[in-house]
């Protein structure tokens, strides 16, 4: 068994104010996996996310990138490892110009020119937005927004993507190409998302959160086909999809 | 809400003065306006070359001398105040178009509507081919303090999410019913910058979880910038230095 | 409020630039090296831009702008509101092309040390010298609100004096100042403390200027009847100072005139010079009887809104 890119054990949070998040979360994530994390609001997902990278400190519990167990000593490196994509673009590109924000990263890490240049070019080109680079991240539209935004992290040479809701606000073309485009990424990803069509589509693996707790770990399809564990947890398929017909697939 | 936006004056063309670096357009510009300031207010036929001077420098940017005249009706009120002068002024009283105004004052008049509409027009020229964080890579370019270029970075950048969030708010508040004619009504809009502050706030903590999460510890990097050629300083000093002379010239000139 | 460039000359406008570095050095100092700094004061300066380029409502359809200094002294503490409101002039002015460049250390003194500083420093006095409580702050943001658009006029009353060309006499130049910004002082007092009121609901710890204070207590009136009182004793016992020096005057723009040879009055002897002088002098003094006046309304007023306020927010 190799060593999983991702792995969480026994997570316990709580807020300042004493609202218990996370109760013992517990799941790994091996390199080169897509997986999908589900959950209604509230259940703990964005609180989940800022501890992957230790933003959050669990009160108990531990989280390990690669074999490396995050603490003050490895918190660069982990940073540098997982790469997260926040819900609003707007909150994840604060420079200038697109330039300087795909920069931010590697040159926080420690990447000086001529390197700098080609991350941030070769960044852009994955992500389909070569040539914006002098432009105000304000002049683009939420789907550029939400590309770009993943380019920043991508330029770190991140191992594990982990996005939280990616394809919400966006237009039918825009979501469609956004998926293409992590379709085509080789690389480890963690999808939170209340669109479960999207789960489906890019995910073949499927982790479900219930008040600060993993409860299903399967297989996209089987989970999405059990109507009673997703009644059970706030979720639903949209208008006119049936657990069923996925389940025929 | 105010039509004022960061780039409102920004006209997005490629001419020589936009490919300029924008320390030495900086530099440049403050330079001019020091000398035009210190030129002799009487020296009449100098301003005027010193306008031309303005003239031509927005023609070389690719602007129209009607867009820099419009731009120029910004400096209207205290200009209005300036033609108030001749006539609060004492001293020395003369006859002009059969009024009796202010000797001193209209000569005070004078000297803040030449140099403040020539000073204007020379920012507004640099501002017109200097996209806004290109004029912060300037200051940093000339040393000026990081802490406050990257605080100013932010500013930039945020202005318009937030000058846009007021309007939607002012929208949501005519929807239903708000009028915005007396002083009582500002209280509602008060109200609404309390509520935009906060998201503010929120936001602010969001971004530095966002600049956490790609390896920020508390210093912005400072990007690198080109150094810009000789053939680009010598054409940007040419015209302070032109106003430079005109000015010194003003006080031998008597 | 933005001077542009000719109407001061180089040599003030190089002290008082010399000046705002020494104050915005001093406040960078005090600012605590901690993380979040740069985005947080980044997000704060843009709303305070912003807010800047709000239209208010002031009557029949015309509208004006706010300065926002006593509201970021309140909002984010006295050093954070000097740089914040420094770099938001420094920027109008290089960006909006807003203020002359040669005026630039007069419009970053005034805007952005002079008003922040002494709307944060009144604020400080009036809050601390009532009861520690919510209920306080509405009253001192009025106030501050006040006097930080006062100190900005003066300043530049100040700077004229030291180095505009008085083609106009300067006294004039107070006079005009003083009596137009009392009421635009006015309005952005009660403007700031609506803002900060609205904070304090919903973020209180959000206001760094309510730090420390006791929240609002169920047994509303008391504490603002209290302090409503005590302002309108302080204001009366100002104006009982003061009122002697009034008497049957002239108004300013008579003395004014008179003096200017506008009106064709022969300037005579000693005596009616020196009644001129003692009406000038009486008239900048019946000036600053309005302010007091108008001091102690806004006291009242800011008391009266509070309470209105808070009546609402308990619906």
């Amino acid at each position: 068994m190799s060593t999983p890119a991702l792995e969480v054990t026994g997570l316990e949070f709580a807020y300042p104010d004493g609202t218990q998040v996370l109760r013992g979360t517990e799941f790994h994530i091996h390199p080169g996996e897509r997986v999908a994390l589900l959950g209604a609001n509230g259940a703990g997902k964005t609180t989940l996310v800022l501890h992957l990278n230790g933003i959050l400190r669990p009160q108990a519990g531990t989280v390990t990138v690669a074999g490396l167990p995050l603490d003050q000593h490895n918190l660069a490196e982990i940073r540098r490892r997982v790469g997260i994509v926040f819900q609003d673009p707007d909150d994840q590109l604060f420079m200038p110009t697109v330039y300087r924000d795909v920069a931010f990263g590697p040159a926080n890490f420690g990447i000086g020119q001529p390197e700098l240049d080609q991350r941030v070019g070769t960044a852009l080109a994955a992500v389909g937005m070569e040539g914006v680079t002098p432009r105000a991240p304000h002049h683009l539209s939420l789907g550029e927004r939400r590309r770009v935004a993943i380019a920043t992290v991508l330029a770190c040479r991140a191992d594990i993507l982990v996005l939280d809701e990616p394809s919400s606000n966006l237009d039918p073309a825009a979501r469609r190409e956004l998926a293409d485009l992590l379709e085509g990424l080789d690389i480890t990803l963690l999808m939170v998302s209340h669109d479960l069509p999207y789960a489906l589509r890019l995910c073949p693996r499927t982790l479900i959160l219930s008040e600060g707790r993993i409860v299903a770990d399967g297989p996209t399809e089987e989970l999405l086909g059990n109507q009673a564990l997703l009644a059970a947890n706030r979720l639903e398929l949209p208008y006119r999809f049936s657990s069923s017909s996925i389940q025929s697939q | 809400m105010s039509a004022t936006h960061t780039h409102a004056f920004l006209s997005h063309q490629n001419s020589a003065l936009h490919r300029l670096a924008p320390q030495v357009k900086l530099v440049a510009c403050i330079w001019f306006v020091l000398a035009v300031v210190a030129t002799r207010r009487e020296a009449l036929a100098f301003l005027a070359i010193d306008a031309m001077l303005v003239g031509i420098t927005a023609l070389a940017g690719g602007l129209s001398l009607g867009f820099l005249a419009r731009r120029l009706t910004l400096g209207l009120p205290f200009i209005l105040f300036a033609f108030l002068l001749p006539f609060l002024g004492g001293g020395p009283q003369i006859e002009v178009g059969g009024m009796t105004i202010s000797e001193p004052g209209l000569w005070a008049a004078w000297n803040i509507v030449a140099k403040a509409t020539l000073g204007l027009g020379v920012v507004v020229v640099m501002a017109a081919t200097t996209p806004p964080p290109d004029v912060l890579a300037g200051l940093e370019r000339l040393r000026f303090p990081h802490f406050a270029t990257a605080t100013a970075g932010f500013m930039l950048r945020y202005l318009d999410l937030i000058v846009d969030d007021f309007r939607r708010i002012r929208i949501a508040m005519a929807s239903r019913g708000y009028r915005g004619r007396w002083f009582g009504s500002a209280f509602a809009l008060a109200s609404s910058a309390g509520t935009v502050f906060i998201r503010c706030y929120e936001r602010g903590e969001r971004v530095h979880q966002a600049m956490v999460a790609r390896g920020y510890v508390g210093n912005m990097p400072i990007p690198a910038h080109p150094s810009p050629s000789r053939q680009q300083l010598m054409t940007a000093c040419g015209l302070p230095t032109l106003a430079t002379g005109l000015a010194a010239l003003s006080w031998l000139i008597k | 409020m933005h001077i542009p460039d000719g109407f001061i000359n180089g040599i003030t406008s190089l002290g008082a630039g010399a000046g705002a570095l020494g104050a915005l050095n001093a406040c960078l100092r005090r600012l605590p090296r901690i993380d979040p700094l740069v985005p947080l004061t980044g997000l704060a300066g843009a709303f305070i831009f912003a807010f800047q380029m709000l239209n208010f409502p002031v009557a029949a359809g015309t509208s004006g702008h706010l300065v926002g200094a006593a509201l970021a002294a309140i909002l984010l503490g006295p050093a954070r509101a000097v740089v914040t409101l420094s770099l938001v002039t420094l920027l109008q002015a290089l960006v909006l092309a807003d203020g002359g460049i040669s005026a630039l250390g007069l419009n970053v003194l005034n805007l952005g040390v002079v008003a922040p500083l002494a709307g944060g420093a009144t604020y400080q006095v009036v809050v601390y010298s009532f009861p520690r409580r919510r209920a306080s702050v509405a009253s001192a943001a009025v106030v501050a609100g006040l006097v930080s658009v006062l100190a900005a006029a003066m300043a530049l009353v100040a700077e004229y004096a030291l180095g505009g060309n008085h083609a106009v006499p300067v006294r004039t130049v107070l006079t005009a100042m003083v009596g137009a910004h009392v009421v635009v002082g006015l309005a952005e007092g009660l403007i700031t403390s609506a803002v900060v009121a609205t904070v304090l609901r919903v973020r209180p710890d959000l206001v760094r200027g309510a730090r420390g204070l006791a929240p609002v207590t169920q047994t509303g009136g008391r504490p603002t009847w209290g302090i409503t009182v005590a302002g309108v004793l302080g204001a009366a016992v100002l104006l009982a100072l003061l009122l002697p020096r009034s008497s049957a005057d002239p108004d300013a723009f008579t003395s004014v005139a008179t003096d200017q040879g506008l009106v064709t009055t022969a300037p005579a002897a000693d005596s009616p010079v020196a009644e001129r002088n003692a009406s000038r002098k009486a008239s900048t003094s019946s000036t600053i009887v309005a302010g007091v006046l108008g001091t102690m309304l806004v006291f009242g007023a800011g008391t009266g809104l509070f309470t209105a306020l808070r009546r609402v927010g308990n619906r």
